[in-house]
């Protein structure tokens, strides 16, 4: 299933974008292509209440806005990777924070337009934010490189796409 | 803008505390304190049609998101060893000279005297490269505290990369032998005793000497240092050298979003003379937030 | 013994730092003290020059004699260090626990008169520490023991002086911890 996936920057800013089209190089409809950028950004709400809960993932906090969007099979307390935070007409939307509360979201499609066959597989999903958190730590450790500032560096978006292909790939 | 990158190497036969910064970013031009990124304008996604082409050249926010392919070939070997390095505690050297690190930050405070007019104007340059640093800390060293013992399989970042297969570099990745990440930290103590352990001992070998909450403002706490290391060799004058730690403070804080203001005091006592005390005094949000959270 | 007063030299021969201990007696004014900074430093360049050519092209080029053992100074226990002290850069206990080769092989070392007696550390740099005692000691242990105080000295200069942003090179040392640590150390004495 293609997926559409940005880090975003504290500023509501974009730090990195990418595309990943599989299989079979299978891509968003042209006509959802341009809406991506938009329906991610309309998520950063629902992430700027996530943050801070205190358990984000089970949505057992004192306040449960977009908690009811949620998937709810993940019973771990950490509060780094959200999980489903929202979705788009079926589309799920992923969510993970990182440490210095820079936002990674996906939104992922089985680029059919079935809009009910879209699964997502947490575990995978989790770990491909956690390479791509250690990807960003190391891309951070670039003295060159200013925080909150978009990533251009070729190695980074081969390494993310590599990442993508290995866990986001059914 | 003028950087300078520094790289610590041991040498034998003195003290040594746990490794310091290795890159320090030191932003001579900007008067603008924390800059924006630079402005260009974005055009939509769509106007590059043109799909997967092999090979990549990095993400180009004037363009937007790209689909292509993962090409390994294409990889600068000199830009990817940033990204080969591991980011283990013990895949490094963990310490560094004492002295090394000292005469290093003689040359930081010199250039900040040369190059300011005024006492302020110096420590708000040795604070500003402080900052540089914090949300670096503060990823760094939260990511490395999940890595738990059953991971040191990732400790040496240069494993042989497997015969062909995308998968290749990816193999030695910490993050992927991680079960938990550390949970991040949402409370004002929690992420005050974060500052107080793990990144005190990253920087200095040892934990912070104490950890106060004013008992005269709701918003002001106090980390306190009996023998700052920094600052070990050249005492409290006219410049509180120290203002490079609190820019390292208060860019942890501001990166976790607690958004504060931490100053530097010398505050001698009998048996420390030296002691030093960082006030941090965070914003009026961040209690609001507390309150309505918590 | 006890220690006067400790000087330090720069090596163009300029006086840039004094601490006194004594109170009373006889006290030299500040112009005195640079005229003798002055004057040492001319003595010892002349005591160098007087230096047998032959011994200083044997030391020169390292062959090892006889006279190898004798620029040996041998450590002379703490002096006035504390076990708990808070060494700085340094690792040991105490700032060196072995005997070291001295710098200071065809120049002034020693200076005695009825009253006093003077003592010369030459730095590898050119900086040279002296200490002025109040006994007329003339026996070598006295020499190798203000000797090993004077390296300590220069120790706490590494660390106090040579590492600190404010001061500039070869210019007088204003630097309080410095003057505050070799007061403790002589007081310990």
């Amino acid at each position: 299933m293609p997926c559409y996936f940005a880090i975003i920057g504290y500023q509501d800013n974009p730090i990195y974008e990418a595309e990943f089209p599989f299989p079979q190089l299978q891509s968003f409809p042209p006509e959802l292509k341009e809406l991506n950028p938009f329906i991610l950004h309309a998520s950063l709400d629902i992430i700027d209440d996530l943050q801070w809960q205190v358990n984000p993932i089970t949505g057992m906090s004192n306040t449960s806005s977009g908690g009811f969007l949620r998937s709810r099979h993940n019973n771990s307390n950490e509060n780094c990777y959200l999980g489903k935070i929202d979705h788009f007409y079926g589309f799920p939307i992923t969510s993970y924070l990182s440490y210095g509360n820079i936002r990674f979201i996906m939104i992922h499609s089985n680029g059919t337009g079935n809009v009910n066959s879209t699964q997502i597989d947490d575990n995978q999903v989790k770990l491909f934010y956690q390479e791509v958190h250690e990807m960003y730590i190391k891309a951070l450790m670039n003295p060159f490189y200013k925080v909150n500032d978009p990533i251009t560096s070729p190695v980074f978006d081969s390494r993310v796409r590599m990442l993508a292909n290995k866990y986001l790939t059914k | 803008m003028v950087m300078l990158v520094f790289a610590i190497v041991n040498l034998t036969n003195f003290s040594v505390f746990t490794m310091p910064l290795v890159i320090l970013e030191l932003d001579l031009t900007g008067n603008e304190r924390y800059p924006l990124m630079s402005r260009k304008i974005i055009s939509p996604s769509t106007s590059v049609g043109q799909t997967s082409v092999a090979g990549t050249t990095g993400y180009d926010y004037t363009i937007g998101a790209q689909k292509t392919l993962p090409n390994r070939q294409q990889e600068d070997p000199l830009a990817a060893a940033l990204y080969n390095h591991s980011l283990h505690p013990h895949a490094r050297r963990p310490q560094v000279s004492i002295s090394a690190y000292a005469f290093l930050f003689q040359e930081m405070v010199s250039l900040a005297v040369n190059t300011s007019k005024s006492v302020t104007e110096i420590e708000n340059k040795l604070h500003r490269q402080g900052y540089a640093l914090g949300p670096r800390l503060l990823e760094l060293l939260n990511f490395r505290s999940s890595v738990t013992a059953t991971s040191s399989r990732a400790l040496f970042g240069k494993s042989a990369t497997g015969p062909g297969g995308l998968g290749g570099p990816l193999e030695d990745s910490l993050a992927s032998s991680i079960t938990a990440m550390r949970r991040r930290d949402l409370r004002v103590l929690e992420i005050l005793q974060f500052v107080h352990g793990p990144v005190w001992t990253y920087m200095f070998g040892r934990q912070g000497d104490d950890l106060v909450k004013s008992s005269e403002r709701e918003n002001e706490y106090m980390v306190v240092d009996n023998l700052p290391l920094l600052t070990q060799f050249i005492g409290h004058g006219n410049v509180q050298c120290d203002a490079f730690v609190c820019g390292i403070v208060e860019g942890i804080l501001d990166g976790a979003s607690f958004p504060c203001k931490v100053t530097a005091h010398a505050m001698p006592e009998d048996q420390h003379d030296r002691r030093v005390v960082y006030l941090i005094k965070f914003d009026h949000e961040v209690l609001q937030r507390e309150a309505l959270r918590f | 013994m006890a220690i006067q007063t400790i000087l330090v030299i720069n090596k163009s021969g300029g006086l840039v730092y004094k601490k006194e201990f004594l109170n009373g007696g006889h006290r030299l004014t500040s112009n005195e003290y640079l005229v003798l900074a002055g004057t040492l430093q001319g003595v010892i360049a002349i005591a160098g020059q007087l230096t047998p050519k032959a011994l200083q092209i044997t030391k020169n080029s390292g062959i090892k004699d006889v006279t190898d053992q004798e620029t040996l100074v041998a450590y002379a226990g703490p002096l006035g260090i504390l076990e708990s002290q808070d060494m700085g850069s340094f690792m040991l206990p105490d700032y060196f626990t072995e005997s070291f080769k001295s710098w200071n092989t065809s120049g002034l070392k020693h200076i005695t008169t009825d009253q006093l007696s003077l003592f010369v550390f030459q730095s590898l740099t050119g900086v040279k520490l002296v200490a002025i005692s109040t006994q007329n000691s003339i026996s070598n242990v006295a020499v190798s023991i203000a000797e090993n105080l004077l390296r300590k000295v220069y120790c706490l200069y590494a660390d106090y002086v040579m590492k600190n942003p404010f001061h500039e090179a070869e210019m007088p040392i204003k630097c309080t911890l410095f003057d505050k640590k070799v007061a403790e150390m002589v007081s310990r004495l």
